[in-house]
């Protein structure tokens, strides 16, 4: 109980640990973005049948690559000697890996939910005089939008934590500035309950959130 | 050029083609029904009945033959003349496991075409689809899912949502044989109802079964499908005892053991 705690050795980092939780927003709400509108048309190309057996392996290989990989593969790819271009900034590296991770898992919900509406449904909208479109303006696509939607926002939530990955290369996210001003005032402990404090005020209303979406009406009428 | 007698009935079906990976499935199939005729099609599994509903409907495509409805042709040498959606607005099937969609309520699943095939405004559909099933006893499951009712209801929300539409041909296809026999007296009355009804007893009726006392009963005309073909086609009261070729006199008889 003789632990001398002293948290207001951050208070001159203020400014910098709120640029930090603003790169880790910034970070999460970019990747889960393009994630999702790269992997939803991906997740229909995986459908398509004669590059199926190219595609899908594919996104199964870049499903299996640990993020902190993918994370230092950027970091570390000869940007200059293969593409003839400087190579881009920590955040721009952490950004690709977290957007390449979001958007072959989302192709691949994407995949599953378009396999699951059933063809009998189909065949029954388009019995009732349903045109191709709108059988999938009202039928198919919300369909395939309370399929993924669940489980898509589990993995935005995931992407607001596994974003503080990008402090091993360095990006100036929440996790890396608190960090260093932790190294800076050997208060390490005191660094690391503040991350995890912020990351709790941050997740914890969004995972209330995420359920009480589960628990629509609307999502509950899955089929 | 119409000749008269296509004029005359509401549906005509002419040397009907379908294939299905080089079997022939049906093999110039040809039917005419008139207004507010039913004619049911017997015969036994994989005899083609449920390939037939779905060709007439337009929702597999057939490889040769013509179609008419009140005259006007809508297939020709197997090609749609018309927007295949347009043909469904008029001739409406109905499944044997129902196929209503599992994320609407009763209400929804009869009233979602009314708005979004015919353009009805919303509370005019409400308005009918309400009324439709009134007439079929639904009224205390509108706000269920299909997942909360039982198959004989179901079957019966399928009906509704067909009829609803107010089609000039009702295929039915085997609506009785996904539900347990205690519940398609149910379904029958309901499509007994639909026959004395005003505004549907002009709606000609195809009805595809396997249940030969279901088909003396309510149809008019009963035609004995084998091998894709239709082998004897008869009024359906002189159907049981006229019956002339032995193929189909098995049948009967074979048949006699379930009614």
């Amino acid at each position: 109980m003789n632990y001398d705690w002293n948290f207001e050795i951050f208070a001159p980092y203020k400014w910098a640990l709120l640029g930090g939780l603003w790169v880790t927003i910034q970070l999460t709400i970019y990747s889960s973005v393009l994630g999702t509108l790269i992997g939803v048309p991906l997740g229909a190309f995986l459908r398509f049948k004669p590059l199926k057996f190219l595609s899908l392996p594919f996104n199964d290989i870049f499903r299996a690559i640990p993020l902190l990989v993918l994370i230092y593969l950027f970091y570390y790819f000869p940007y200059k000697d293969i593409l003839g271009i400087s190579p881009p900034s920590e955040f721009i590296c952490a950004l690709l890996a977290l957007t390449l991770s979001q958007a072959v898992f989302t192709a691949d919900i994407v995949r599953a939910a378009v396999d699951g509406v059933s063809d009998k449904t189909i065949m029954a909208a388009k019995s009732l005089g349903f045109k191709d479109k709108q059988v999938w303006r009202y039928v198919v696509i919300p369909d395939i939008l309370r399929q993924t939607l669940p489980t898509l926002i589990a993995f935005y939530i995931g992407n607001l934590k596994l974003s503080s990955l990008a402090s091993v290369i360095a990006a100036p996210d929440i996790l890396y500035v608190a960090k260093t001003a932790g190294g800076q005032s050997f208060r390490s402990l005191e660094a690391w309950i503040l991350v995890a404090v912020i990351y709790i005020i941050l997740v914890v209303p969004l995972s209330y959130l995420a359920r009480k979406l589960e628990q629509s009406k609307w999502l509950q009428r899955r089929s | 050029m119409v000749t008269e007698t296509e004029l005359n009935s509401q549906l005509h079906i002419e040397n009907f083609e379908f294939s299905y990976k080089d079997i022939k499935v049906l093999d110039k199939i040809s039917l005419r029904l008139q207004k507010g005729e039913v004619m049911a099609v017997i015969g036994k599994s994989g005899s083609g009945k449920s390939t037939l509903l779905k060709c007439i409907s337009t929702l597999l495509k057939v490889s040769n033959g013509n179609a008419f409805l009140n005259g006007q042709k809508f297939i020709e040498n197997g090609e749609n003349i018309f927007e295949p959606w347009e043909i469904r607005q008029r001739i409406v099937i109905v499944f044997q496991e129902y196929n209503l969609f599992p994320n609407f309520t009763v209400l929804e699943n009869v009233k979602i075409a009314l708005e979004k095939v015919k353009g009805i405004e919303k509370n005019s559909a409400i308005h009918l689809a309400t009324s439709i099933c009134e007439k079929l006893n639904l009224s205390d499951l509108l706000k269920k899912y299909p997942n909360e009712i039982s198959g004989g209801q179901a079957q019966r929300v399928a009906l509704a949502r067909a009829l609803v539409l107010k089609p000039q041909i009702l295929l039915l296809d085997e609506v009785t044989s996904a539900i347990d026999p205690s519940t398609i007296l149910n379904v029958i009355s309901a499509i007994n109802e639909l026959k004395n009804a005003e505004e549907t007893k002009y709606t000609s009726i195809i009805l595809v079964t396997h249940n030969i006392r279901f088909a003396v009963d309510y149809s008019d005309q009963i035609a004995f499908l084998h091998e894709g073909a239709i082998h004897e086609q008869l009024n359906a009261k002189e159907f049981l005892n006229n019956a002339k070729s032995p193929i189909t006199q098995e049948y009967i008889r074979d048949s006699k053991y379930f009614i």
